[in-house]
């Protein structure tokens, strides 16, 4: 076994996955990926990641529910869940904005469009 | 045929498709008409596009709520005339992750190919392999994709819940 | 639920641009009819490991695809094989490679989403007089293929009107 941690990333953009993922591998993370919050509940309960990137606008279920439950869950609150929020500052109108990413149980957020270089900062921070 | 296994396969919304079939002046035919759209806010989710000398092929798709506008644009734009065609209603099926397998492309062309569906479009992304075709054809699609194409248990081919629209661009913040 | 967004931006952000080199763009045209049977073949190259860099397809007037593979050359050969199996069985069958190409591809945040992005690519380069061989733009991904020695003059060029990471 890797002595690697793993690091789940969540969100519905195939693309932004991707992304993340290859600059993760780069800073030497093993990674999984999920593309809704169903999947990332499947990853979470079959991978048991360090951490987890969440996105918060996804189908079938929202990247808030998702970080509500791992916080809940005495066999997984201990993963960190780092949110990423609806397109910060640049949003005018969405549903999701009074959160914010503050006011839920997550460890940390960064609103999108995210900075990479930030984010695995952020990642190393908690993750090493 | 063994199944390849897949994470999902996303659905778009009505789409209507523009073709520009090998048309001369490719430089200036394709910034110009880029540039038409970006200037009535126009976006352009799927474009694929292919050079032949000074030839341009283009397909290209966009919101349905747009076709009337669109084509107003274009039937008045004289440098474009005669070589533009238009589908009323397409939509995109994106499977994803393809990991660059040469096998979800040929599984995803096998499929559709034997059941007769038409593929209008095609272009692969970072992690998503997409494939134009009529809209009112989108569901059977993705149904003859899963014959090959195997999705994690219990997960459907879906169509977003949200959508981000671009009201403008602010330079200079 | 629709979310509106304005981009308050100098210039339009990307995760950063990949460059790549010593690829062959293989260009070939399949009708309808061919399209199960090279679907087929494609795949059994699949036990060969054969990968791609981009896929590219275009209507051709509801009678099949033109299309593109973008791949390693040393995979060449191998496609070049398998795709002439298929197409030379009908009459006008063609495959056109060109060999040493290069591709730039890019992703930035909500780039589906958004118009104008298409624009500033094709104007930049139609400006700086840079050939493009083929271009794709679907997910949220910006694919742009190029004549290997004009790669990193291409690059230039697209870093002066789109933000890079760190810039």
């Amino acid at each position: 076994m890797s002595d690697k941690q793993l690091i789940l990333v969540v969100d519905d953009d195939p693309d932004l996955v991707e992304a993340v993922c290859m600059k993760l591998e780069s800073e030497d993370y093993r990674v999984a990926k999920a593309y809704d919050g169903v999947q990332a509940w499947e990853k979470i309960k079959e991978e048991k990641p360090k951490l987890v990137i969440l996105d918060v606008m996804m189908p079938n279920k929202n990247g808030y529910q998702v970080c509500d439950e791992i916080k809940q869950s005495p066999e997984y609150k201990d993963i960190t869940v780092i949110l990423l929020t609806a397109v910060g500052e640049a949003v005018t109108t969405t549903r999701y904005m009074h959160r914010d990413g503050i006011t839920t149980l997550a460890d940390d957020f960064i609103p999108k469009p995210i900075d990479l270089d930030k984010l695995m900062e952020i990642v190393k921070g908690y993750a090493g | 045929m063994k199944k390849i296994r897949i994470e999902g396969i996303k659905l778009s919304e009505e789409l209507f498709q523009l073709n520009i079939l090998r048309h001369f002046h490719s430089k200036d035919t394709l910034r110009h008409f880029c540039r038409i759209l970006a200037s009535n806010k126009i976006n352009i989710p799927f474009l694929s596009t292919a050079y032949f000398g000074e030839e341009v092929q283009l397909v290209c798709c966009m919101s349905a709520e747009q076709k009337a506008k669109v084509q107003d644009l274009i039937n008045a734009e004289a440098s474009l005339g005669g070589c533009v065609e238009f589908i009323p209603s397409t939509g995109l099926l994106s499977v994803y992750p393809h990991k660059s397998d040469v096998r979800v492309l040929g599984l995803s062309l096998f499929a559709l190919g034997r059941a007769r569906i038409p593929i209008h479009g095609l272009a692969s992304s970072l992690s998503a392999l997409t494939l134009v075709t009529d809209y009112g054809r989108l569901d059977e699609a993705a149904e003859v994709l899963q014959e090959y194409l195997e999705l994690p248990p219990g997960q459907r081919p879906f169509r977003p819940q949200f959508r981000i629209t671009q009201s403008e661009i602010v330079k200079g913040r | 639920m629709e979310t509106i967004a304005v981009y308050w931006e100098p210039r339009i952000k990307t995760y950063g641009f990949t460059k790549v080199r010593g690829l062959s763009l293989i260009k070939f045209g399949l009708s309808s009819a061919q399209m199960s049977e090279a679907g087929l073949e494609l795949w059994r190259l699949g036990d060969a490991g054969v990968e791609f860099y981009l896929i590219l397809g275009q209507d051709l007037g509801g009678q099949g695809l033109s299309m593109q593979m973008l791949i390693r050359d040393q995979w060449e050969q191998k496609i070049v094989e398998c795709v002439e199996q298929v197409i030379s069985r009908e009459p006008g069958g063609v495959i056109n490679v060109i060999p040493s190409v290069g591709l730039i591809h890019f992703y930035g945040p909500h780039f589906g989403d958004r118009y104008g992005i298409a624009d500033t690519v094709f104007d930049a380069l139609a400006k700086g007089d840079v050939p493009l061989l083929a271009a794709g733009c679907s997910a949220s991904s910006i694919y742009l293929v190029f004549p290997e020695e004009r790669l990193s003059e291409s690059e230039k060029i697209l870093s002066e009107v789109f933000e890079l990471p760190g810039s």
